[in-house]
């Protein structure tokens, strides 16, 4: 049962991938498209998803905000997870006073309110995609960074760590080749996670108007006028939010299922 | 007990002195001054001015000297003036506090309330419908936008129902109403804020107290305790609970910056005047004062969240209550 | 006269059967002893007794049957437990049959008082105030010779040494004054100089109270020492059986043989 969740999920995202990918095809009008004879119009055969304040095509944007939204999570999860990997290897395999300091460092970064810390540098920066893939990844790669040390201070006492530095291997080398790829499973879990959150993070940034500037089409910048228009539009509303949700939900379940399959559990 | 209390509370100080570095950092990264903006931006402000102001937040020293001051500022709670209405920050978010409290400690209590029940239910029934069902929600409340959630909640209960207010804290006609009356208002009012900034942790903590249980219930002291007849619900509900509680404790501790943060969101939609809402207007009008103070206040209540989970915590465990014999 | 009787007894984890058709009888007053390795089915045959089976597992077949004093029928053999519902075992457990586990730190419920947990115990099956429970309680913690029980009933099981919560394990086990008494590797997490101490305590104990006792181990020294009957399992079948001295002296499976043989005071 389990199995068949992660397999809907993943086909899910793969449906996303593919509105990415074939955005030009996929859509059937121009995202960026003003049209002011049909300014909030309701789904029709023309609009399958209805138009916005300015009479652009929804599916459309959701279709290229795809794009946005996905290059977002997974550059943003990539930068946190190399500053994760990094700073948590470290720690785990010098242990000692790097290791103290280092994870004093990470327990700092943790009392800060993530959204808080965000919308602060991106204030002080402008809100370009890049700008907010940056500070994503900056703001969130202290789970994976406790991960990786964790792993690695187990695996380090393992004979095959003692035997390839017998052999006289450095220790960058260790890192990198030994330890990191045996450490790397539970990253993958958190890192599946972390795209979930990072799309949600992108979509709040959008909405509150701090984060993809339109006419670029993210999921969370099309809801920005959901509130204005709530009781007269619900399209405007109801289509973008459910793409969000059911992509994140599609990353959660995934995550659980790569849990699943490289943790093997004792029987309950 | 006193003596990890107090280990903790001495492992602190380098983390407030972080919390001020990186807030130091933060407001260094945009290009050009500080100062820039209020000044360049409003062509009222004369020469001597911004020379002054420049003054006053020491620009014109070294940057080591500007943290010092910046540190020695900031234990005062002094983080200078605001850019739009030149009222100290410090007043300013004193008045926003109270609300944004109310929210996320109502909120807590909620999350409390229903998340722990939930959980213990989902692990004592486990394989149910109740805990299938339960996972389901968990998941769900994980994945949803919370901003989205309070569209659609607004549009239901405000909008289409009307039973709820759109926004706000209080009423137009607040100042008509009796003491009992007034505390309903602003009861009615925070319904729906309360509700959503619980919404996304309850599922976390229903799910993280699952899985504690299942952990416990799987000991060997449950197994003692039913072998001395004692009936199933003193099982679970004393034996197995209570050491089930403790890492949920921690949990507790951590989801405070998150509640915090979100309170950017759903103070914003549903026009609450809390620090949250504080916060997203000092960005759009890039008052960095605002924001360096509100930031740093942030992290410190969240400094003061762990400390209290730290506390109850010490508190509830016996092995670290009561330290071990020699 | 029995007291317990096990009849073919029946217990599977899915497709293994971890006890698989086990029958023996302990006599009243007299001590039987289960003695195999890990694996061999011994520990889960005293939980099918009690029916206190982990989750997963079933108990597919057999009689046990129950002969405690007040219901002593004269040769009708007794009740059979698994037969009878939660409420029945409820009252049996703790107060007719009690039984004291392997791991006295993984046995005791680290956030509750040793003193509490004993009372607990108590006030489960007597209908006494708090205050004679306590004393009761007291008393016993004294009759296991544990050393301040004044204090020591105040105190959290993580301030305590193995041996003396494994003789809170016993006097929680005895403060019903139990009938039969299950004692599942009460040793084998201790100290071997401890070891030593908490058998002669049993000794004494089980003496004084005057109970049956079904005493489980994988060292055929201590069930040499502490039985009267011996039964030999090896998984999940019992191969052999009967008298103490007649399987010392004259052992007929090649399992037990060997099985003594590891024990060098028998060799």
């Amino acid at each position: 049962m389990k199995n068949k969740i992660t397999l809907i999920s993943l086909t899910f995202i793969v449906m996303i991938f593919i509105f990415a990918l074939f955005a030009p095809i996929i859509a059937r009008h121009d995202p960026s498209a003003i049209d002011t004879d049909a300014i909030l119009a309701a789904p029709s055969q023309a609009h399958i998803f209805g138009t916005d304040t300015l009479g652009r095509d929804i599916f459309s944007r959701i279709v290229y905000g795809s794009r946005i939204s996905l290059s977002i999570g997974f550059i943003a999860v990539g930068i946190a997870v190399l500053i994760g990997i990094f700073f948590g290897s470290i720690a785990g395999y010098y242990g000692g006073r790097v290791d103290s300091v280092l994870m004093r460092f990470v327990d700092i970064m943790l009392c800060f309110p993530t959204f808080f810390l965000i919308l602060a540098v991106i204030a002080m920066l402008e809100p370009s995609i890049f700008n907010i893939m940056a500070v994503i990844g900056i703001t969130s790669w202290m789970g994976v960074a406790r991960l990786i040390r964790s792993e690695i201070l187990t695996l380090k006492e393992r004979d095959y760590i003692a035997a390839a530095r017998v052999m006289g291997a450095s220790d960058v080398w260790i890192i990198v080749r030994h330890l990191i790829p045996n450490a790397i499973g539970p990253v993958l879990v958190s890192a599946t996670l972390g795209i979930g959150g990072a799309i949600l993070t992108e979509s709040a940034l959008s909405f509150l108007g701090i984060g993809v500037q339109p006419p670029t089409p993210s999921w969370g910048n099309i809801l920005m006028d959901g509130k204005s228009t709530l009781g007269v539009a619900w399209w405007l509303t109801v289509f973008p939010g459910l793409f969000i949700l059911f992509t994140v939900l599609a990353y959660n379940l995934l995550s659980e299922g790569l849990r699943d399959m490289l943790e093997p559990r004792l029987k309950e | 007990m006193l003596r990890y209390l107090a280990k903790r509370l001495i492992g602190l100080i380098p983390v407030f002195f972080g919390i001020t570095l990186i807030s130091f950092f933060v407001i260094h990264l945009a290009p050009g001054k500080p100062t820039d903006v209020a000044t360049s931006m409003n062509p009222k402000v004369s020469y001597e001015a911004r020379e002054r102001l420049e003054k006053l937040y020491g620009l014109d020293k070294p940057i080591y000297v500007q943290y010092f001051n910046w540190l020695k500022r900031v234990a005062a709670f002094d983080f200078g003036r605001s850019y739009i209405d030149d009222r100290p920050v410090s007043e300013r978010i004193a008045e926003r506090i109270p609300i944004t409290l109310l929210i996320n400690i109502s909120a807590m209590i909620l999350i409390l309330a229903i998340g722990i029940p939930l959980g213990v239910l989902s692990a004592v029934r486990r394989g149910t419908f109740l805990d299938r069902s339960t996972t389901v929600f968990s998941f769900i409340g994980f994945s949803v936008p919370e901003f989205w959630l309070a569209l659609l909640l607004m549009s239901l209960f405000s909008i289409t129902l009307g039973w709820l207010p759109i926004s706000g804290i209080k009423s137009f006609d607040f100042g008509r109403l009796s003491m009992g009356g007034k505390i309903l208002d602003v009861a009615r009012h925070l319904v729906l804020p309360v509700c959503i900034s619980a919404f996304g942790s309850l599922a976390g903590i229903s799910r993280y107290m699952r899985t504690a249980m299942i952990g416990v219930i799987h000991q060997d002291y449950i197994r003692t305790a039913r072998a001395k007849g004692l009936s199933e619900t003193k099982v679970i509900y004393k034996h197995a609970l209570k050491n089930a509680l403790l890492p949920v404790i921690t949990i507790l501790g951590l989801s405070v910056p998150g509640l915090i943060g979100s309170s950017v969101i759903f103070e914003s939609i549903f026009a609450i005047p809390g620090m949250g809402r504080l916060f997203y207007e000092s960005v759009m009008a890039r008052d960095y004062p605002t924001i360096m103070g509100v930031l740093s206040v942030g992290a410190l209540l969240t400094l003061l969240g762990n400390l209290l989970a730290d506390i109850a915590y010490s508190y509830a465990d016996p092995r670290i209550r009561v330290t071990e014999e020699e | 006269m029995n007291i317990l009787q096990v009849n073919n007894l029946k217990t599977c984890f899915g497709q293994t059967n971890a006890v698989d058709g086990v029958s023996f009888a302990i006599e009243k007053n007299k001590s039987f002893g289960l003695v195999g390795e890990s694996g061999s089915g011994k520990t889960m045959t005293a939980l099918s007794i009690l029916k206190l089976v982990p989750e997963l597992g079933i108990i597919a077949e057999g009689e046990i049957l129950f002969n405690p004093a007040h219901e002593a029928k004269g040769g009708a053999g007794g009740t059979d437990l698994l037969k009878k519902d939660e409420r029945y075992l409820r009252a049996i457990r703790g107060s007719k049959i009690s039984i004291v586990f392997q791991d006295p730190s993984a046995a005791l419920n680290p956030v509750f008082t040793v003193g509490y947990q004993v009372v607990e115990a108590v006030l489960a099956h007597q209908a006494i105030g708090r205050r004679a429970a306590e004393e009761l309680a007291l008393e016993f913690l004294k009759k296991v010779h544990i050393p301040e029980p004044q204090k020591v009933f105040y105190d959290y099981p993580h301030q305590l040494s193995g041996g003396t919560k494994q003789r809170i394990g016993i006097a929680m086990a005895l403060v019903n004054s139990p009938e039969l008494i299950i004692l599942d590797e009460p040793t084998t997490a201790l100290d071997v100089t401890i070891q030593a101490q908490i058998l002669d305590l049993l000794d004494e104990v089980i003496e004084k109270e005057k109970m049956s006792t079904l005493f489980i181990s994988h060292d055929f020294g201590i069930i040499a020492r502490m039985c009267d009957s011996v039964g030999v399992m090896y998984k999940g079948k019992m191969i052999e059986r009967g008298a103490k001295n007649e399987i010392l002296k004259d052992p007929k499976e090649p399992y037990t043989v060997s099985l003594l043989e590891s024990v060098k005071a028998l060799a």
